[in-house]
């Protein structure tokens, strides 16, 4: 067990490797010279060159690559075109507000998308079972900044129920913070509150037809016992994948949903950066993010192999 | 497409193979077989015809102030207005063809680019497979939109590269896909005797594989075309896709967000549209995944109301009839969007 969770820890190696060339190529092709941008208007070009100089901007590509890489290994992923400070740093105050929003979005995905799965299974191919269906298809439909949008306007403009925009991190203000986080947990969670819901049902549909819920009915367990300790149990290892997929998902979509509620996260942060030609911070968001995918999957895998052992 | 319907695919299952349909037929059913597909093909037919007759249909120029902003929907306005007195009609039309331009570039790239990977990686195997399928991996390990916007950033912000790096993300999906569909058909009996004929590599690709594997990639497609028109709207929305104030949903969201406390209605008309727009190709993708794989959709709802039959007699504890879904009644067209 410990070797096969080493050999795939190894094999990530190279993922990330070519992820990271890929995105330092990438930043290469940018037009533009940072240096220029650097340097300012009034540079004479006496100081550009020596800033191309302490760039490195005149080494061949690889060795760029390398002193960006072993930096960006120990942390130190330099510093934004625009506001001077470390990208590190700017990513630090940005990445607590991003992560509390994908946490609060996972939560309604999975919560919401259990429920409304286990429900439809429960009664398959009745009216219950069809409007779940319909929500579920235009959960996946709307785009979740849209149904941000929608959101602010029903429950914060007009029913006051919630703060429109803004942000309080959790650590300051849990209380506060929580009623900051409702309305964008939801628009963003609820494509994948669709998307849990639709396949588990399918999941927890074949389960219950099986021999050992058979069984258990035999038993004269109650309905509701089987549903949500027996059958659920049967569905973990599918729902692991799903779950897995959806924070590659969240990660993508929350930029948007940032935008729409002002909150001061990667992926606010992000688009300034894509606005600004801020290629050092768009280096260090899109490498951390595509960190936090690989772990991820990473994760997925040790998961899978704790709940069914029979996977090899 | 026609290359939509072209053969089915070889059904090997044991199942009794469906009636073949003709060209027409597949197409028929496909696009009007049941209720949901002919409500899907007629939003699409409707969105096309907005993309492509704009200037006929928009009552008024897209870019055209009035000086009367925020009005509600009315005979002259039947959408009403936005911020700066547009129509908001006529901006949903042009938005219509932003967003069937953006749908349409994204996903021919993917295609364009990401089915002869497949072909190849599938089809060569070796090392060849095994470095292509890590680069695809590696691009599916970052977020699609992130990816998308680091490549508009370097490209630069307009509809057309923000276009190209959402094509880029959907690469290797279908990649992925060609290549096990290609993995499966060259084991296939025609491919062998096609080798053992000593065809070339070329024409067995072109004329064997590449027909028999290129289905599932289509329906695939179909659905990418919804996920496109997302991913202009979110691109535009935060000012990298379509530059204001050309008209396109995402930039019309992105006004209509400004005023949201003032005028609410705003949000709603380039919304609704998205959602109708994504949801008919969703709907086109079950359908026409039903219609090219009718094998595996009869059997399913013969398994289904089995089941559904079996759960009946278990709960009610009496017997009673088994839904007799025949393997050989038609198929496609009839089952409800599962």
């Amino acid at each position: 067990m410990r070797r096969l969770l080493l050999e795939r820890l190894v094999s990530l190696v190279p993922t990330l490797v070519l992820a990271t060339l890929g995105i330092f190529w990438l930043v290469h092709l940018a037009p533009g010279d940072p240096a220029i941008t650097l340097a300012g208007q009034n540079a004479t070009a006496q100081q550009i060159a020596t800033i191309r100089d302490q760039l490195g901007l005149n080494q061949p590509f690889l060795v760029q690559y390398w002193h960006w890489l072993t930096h960006a290994v120990s942390g130190n992923l330099g510093t934004s075109l625009s506001t001077r400070e470390s990208v590190a740093s700017e990513i630090g105050n940005a990445l607590p507000a991003t992560l509390q929003l994908v946490v609060g979005a996972l939560l309604v995905a999975v919560i919401a998308g259990t429920v409304a799965g286990v429900v439809s299974a429960r009664r398959a191919n009745t009216a219950t079972d069809a409007a779940v269906a319909t929500l579920s298809s235009a959960g996946a439909a709307m785009p979740s900044f849209w149904l941000g949008l929608v959101l602010v306007s029903l429950f914060a403009l007009k029913a006051h129920w919630f703060p429109a925009t803004g942000f309080v991190s959790i650590t300051s203000n849990p209380g506060q913070a929580l009623t900051y986080l409702v309305l964008p947990s939801i628009a963003l969670g609820a494509s994948g509150a669709a998307e849990i819901s639709r396949q588990l049902r399918a999941q927890l549909i074949e389960i219950l037809a099986s021999d050992h819920i058979r069984t258990l009915r035999a038993k004269g367990l109650s309905e509701r016992r089987i549903v949500w300790l027996h059958a659920l149990k049967g569905a973990t290892v599918p729902m692991v994948t799903i779950i897995g997929l959806q924070v590659r998902w969240f990660l993508g979509a929350v930029v948007v949903v940032e935008a729409v509620f002002g909150i001061p996260g990667l992926g606010t942060l992000m688009v300034g950066a894509a606005q600004n030609q801020d290629y050092p911070v768009i280096e260090g968001v899109v490498l951390l993010m595509a960190a936090i995918v690989i772990v991820v999957n990473f994760a997925v895998d040790v998961c899978y192999r704790l709940v069914d052992p029979r996977i090899r | 497409m026609e290359q939509l319907s072209s053969e089915l695919p070889g059904t090997t299952r044991g199942t009794p193979r469906p009636a073949r349909r003709g060209r027409s037929g597949v197409v028929r059913h496909w696009l009007w077989g049941d209720l949901r597909s002919r409500l899907a093909t007629c939003v699409v037919a409707i969105v096309l015809l907005m993309a492509i007759a704009a200037p006929l249909i928009a009552r008024y120029s897209p870019t055209a102030q009035n000086f009367a902003p925020f009005l509600g929907p009315s005979s002259a306005h039947w959408l009403g207005t936005d911020d700066l007195g547009r129509d908001v009609w006529s901006r949903l039309v042009y938005g219509a063809r932003a967003s069937m331009e953006a749908a349409g570039i994204a996903v021919a790239l993917a295609l364009v680019v990401g089915v002869p990977i497949g072909l190849l990686a599938g089809f060569r195997g070796g090392w060849v497979d095994a470095v292509l399928m890590r680069v695809a991996d590696t691009v599916l390990s970052f977020p699609g939109i992130i990816l998308a916007i680091a490549i508009t950033a370097v490209l630069g912000p307009n509809l057309v590269h923000s276009m190209i790096a959402v094509g880029i993300t959907f690469t290797p999906s279908i990649a992925r896909l060609t290549r096990s569909q290609v993995l499966v058909t060259k084991e296939r009996a025609y491919t062998e005797a096609a080798v053992s004929f000593g065809n070339s590599p070329w024409r067995i690709v072109m004329r064997h594989i590449l027909p028999n594997s290129i289905q599932p990639v289509v329906i695939q497609a179909t659905f990418m075309l919804g996920l496109a028109v997302i991913a202009e709207a979110s691109l535009s929305f935060i000012g990298l896709g379509v530059q204001y104030p050309a008209p396109s949903f995402g930039v019309m969201l992105q006004s209509a967000s400004q005023f949201i406390a003032i005028h609410p209605f705003g949000v709603y008309p380039p919304g609704v549209a998205i959602a109708l727009i994504v949801l008919a190709f969703n709907a086109l993708g079950d359908s026409l995944r039903d219609v090219l794989d009718p094998v595996a959709s009869t059997r399913r709802r013969v398994r289904l109301a089995a089941r559904k039959a079996r759960r009946r007699t278990l709960r009610a504890r009496a017997p009673i009839a088994v839904g007799t879904g025949h393997p050989q009644a038609p198929a496609a067209g009839t089952t409800n969007g599962e």
